[in-house]
């Protein structure tokens, strides 16, 4: 665990290191007082400070183990990057394809991938997830949930 | 007796059989959509105000307040029941309530969170009556230089959500004072960290940055292993023990308090209340080392804190027109869309609707009590659904409430990199409650000090000149010290009887 913990705080400290360069470009004080950098300077510094003293604390305690569990197996990593890269899809293609598809798409693939339900279920609940939560919300709830910006799929409604 | 005499006639119009209606439609809404993840208060206020234009103020006004308070009920329900909180103030919640669940004392914790937020709400709403003229006098005193003494002082207590590392505790604070620097700078309205962003002008919204943080990095843990019957064993009494009770009673009566107080503070969310509240819990408790593991105390004492606080918000707004949140904003926005000006005016001229709507949070109370303890059983069953099947529909509505905040899809990738930057950081024992405090309290922080500095031209003094600022920041630094104290004694302790076990 010493290890990953020491990379961490390195991470934490290169990264609070880069705020504190980007806070500088800032105006620091005027005569009216603290600019828009004072609170991003003194707050990445003590970040960097905390993530050296972390470092430190991981360097003294005793090394132990990897936890159980800690790394998530093959299986385990697929099924995450499933989800993350579903939810990069909705987030890229939404205001595209429109909600309904894109919504029926990440719902089907992720209970396809991960819910291993029958086919039907899986058909029934991503268009209820989809084509009707997009009635639902825009009929009785009054959000604006994206339409295509595909003129095509637009004229059917999608 | 004035004021006994105009609350017995605004007793009479909210019991009309149509504003008891506007009250039943206000909570029931408020519960449902406190139970879907990300539509918050606020975004749910803002659906129901096209529809007011259309009825009678005095109703209208009663369904949009009955809905802010009735959204504090149901973000308690996915807080508890799926580790999602429905709404921000309830995120505390899923810390002790949902492990509460996981034990199959889901039920008890529904139960005394309906009841606390009964409770603090009713709490506050005798507090509206009795309490208005003299507290918000006292909070009008307060100018940016106490504010900010006052943000100290909550900030210090993040002191008391330090889990395994109080290092990993302020880092995480930090950290979330530091996305709140992401936008427009408060004062001079220069853009920082923007990468010339137009969606990053605006900062980060602290909803996209939640749902990341504690429903989506919940999911992501939960992907780790094939999907199972997560909550197979979670059905249980909806009727508390005797212990529960007990254990919850002095917890509700510290949240209607605390709730109320800070729910008076023009900017203090109730989020921040419903941290606080879980703090002093945990610092006044016999039994701190429990928190985190489903104690009741957790859940009640914050339940109760968030409700008083959205009763005792509206305090300012109805005698001095300010709104302290933006979803009491929201509701102001309401008023004057109906020819109103919330104030103390409003008093003088439109004393049957002020006191009809006064009234009605002691009705609407009642109704979400009604409401919630029967449905509670409902909601239980929810969870019957297969994991593998509600994961989708859970991260389906986590979609649709980030995205309906603002529009844009920016908010879901943002969901999705806090959920991937909780996933990591929870493996390594981070906490995740600091991150959201300050991201709330930083930019209220930071305006305060800025304006008291711009009032002393630069001079730091000015900050303990006052004697109510003076006095709450030595309060902060006390609590500061006395907890690292106390946090290093615990800490031997804690090695001491594991070196203890290892002789044994």
């Amino acid at each position: 665990m010493r290890r990953i913990q020491q990379a961490v705080s390195l991470i934490f400290f290169i990264s609070s290191c880069s705020i504190m360069w980007a806070s500088w470009r800032l105006e620091y004080y005027s005569r009216l007082g603290p600019g828009p950098g004072f609170f991003p300077v003194w707050l990445s510094g003590v970040l960097a400070g905390l993530s050296l003293i972390w470092f430190y604390q991981a360097c003294r305690e005793p090394d132990e183990p990897i936890r159980e569990g800690f790394i998530p197996g093959y299986a385990g990593m697929i099924r995450i990057a499933s989800i993350l890269a579903a939810l990069a899809f909705m987030g890229l293609f939404m205001e595209t394809v429109g909600f309904q598809l894109t919504m029926f798409a990440f719902l089907f693939f992720l209970l396809v991938a991960l819910g291993r339900r029958s086919l039907v279920l899986t058909l029934f609940i991503s268009l209820a997830g989809s084509f009707g939560m997009y009635y639902a919300f825009k009929t009785w709830l009054g959000v604006q949930l994206p339409e295509s910006s595909i003129g095509w799929l637009n004229s059917l409604g999608l | 007796m004035d004021v006994l005499q105009n609350l017995m006639n605004g007793f009479a119009v909210a019991l009309t059989p149509q504003n008891l209606m506007f009250a039943f439609i206000g909570s029931f809404l408020g519960t449902a959509i406190g139970v879907l993840p990300g539509i918050g208060p606020a975004a749910g206020c803002a659906l129901l105000i096209p529809l007011t234009g259309h009825l009678d103020p005095t109703g209208s006004i009663i369904m949009l307040t009955a809905l802010f308070y009735g959204t504090q009920y149901g973000g308690t329900i996915t807080s508890v029941l799926l580790n999602v909180p429905g709404e921000a103030a309830s995120a505390v919640t899923c810390i002790d309530g949902y492990q509460m669940a996981k034990k199959g004392r889901g039920g008890v914790a529904l139960s005394i969170s309906a009841i606390g937020s009964f409770i603090g709400g009713t709490f506050a709403s005798v507090s509206l009556i009795l309490i208005a003229g003299p507290l918000t006098r006292m909070a009008l005193e307060f100018g940016p230089v106490e504010f900010f003494a006052l943000m100290v002082l909550g900030l210090s207590l993040l002191m008391g959500l330090a889990g395994k590392s109080m290092v990993k505790t302020f880092m995480m604070g930090i950290v979330g004072l530091l996305l709140a620097m992401i936008g427009m700078d408060p004062v001079r309205g220069s853009p920082r960290f923007t990468f010339g962003r137009m969606e990053l002008m605006d900062g980060i919204g602290f909803v996209p940055v939640i749902m990341g943080l504690f429903g989506l990095a919940e999911i992501l843990e939960n992907a780790e292993a094939e999907f199972k019957q997560v909550f197979q064993n979670m059905l249980s009494s909806l009727v508390p023990t005797r212990q529960d009770i007990k254990d919850s009673a002095m917890p509700i009566v510290r949240g209607s308090l605390l709730g109320t107080v800070l729910g008076l503070i023009p900017g203090m969310t109730n989020t921040a209340s419903s941290f606080l509240s879980y703090v002093m819990e945990k610092k006044l408790s016999k039994y701190p080392e429990k928190f985190g593991t489903g104690v009741i105390e957790g859940v009640a004492g914050p339940e109760t804190a968030n409700n008083a606080h959205a009763n005792g918000a509206l305090i300012p707004l109805f005698t001095l027109g300010i709104p302290a949140s933006p979803t009491i904003a929201v509701i102001m926005g309401a008023f004057m869309m109906n020819g109103l000006i919330p104030g103390p005016f409003l008093f003088k001229d439109q004393p049957a609707l002020v006191w009809g709507v006064i009234a009605s949070f002691f009705v609407g109370n009642v109704i979400l009590l009604i409401l919630n303890l029967p449905l509670i059983g409902i909601w239980i069953k929810v969870l019957k659904m297969p994991y593998s099947i509600l994961f989708g529909l859970i991260l389906a509505f986590m979609v649709v409430g980030v995205y309906s905040i603002d529009n844009t899809t920016f908010d879901v990738m943002i969901m999705g990199l806090f959920g991937l930057f909780g996933y990591l950081l929870r493996k390594l024992d981070f906490p995740m409650a600091p991150v959201v405090l300050t991201l709330i309290l930083g930019p209220l922080m930071e305006r305060s000090l800025r304006k008291s500095m711009e009032i002393s031209q630069g001079d730091f003094s000015i900050l303990w000149s006052s004697p109510i600022s003076a006095g709450l920041l030595i309060v902060a630094a006390v609590f500061l010290i006395s907890s690292a104290f106390s946090f290093q004694l615990f800490g031997r302790k804690a090695k001491s009887s594991r070196a203890e076990d290892e002789e044994v």
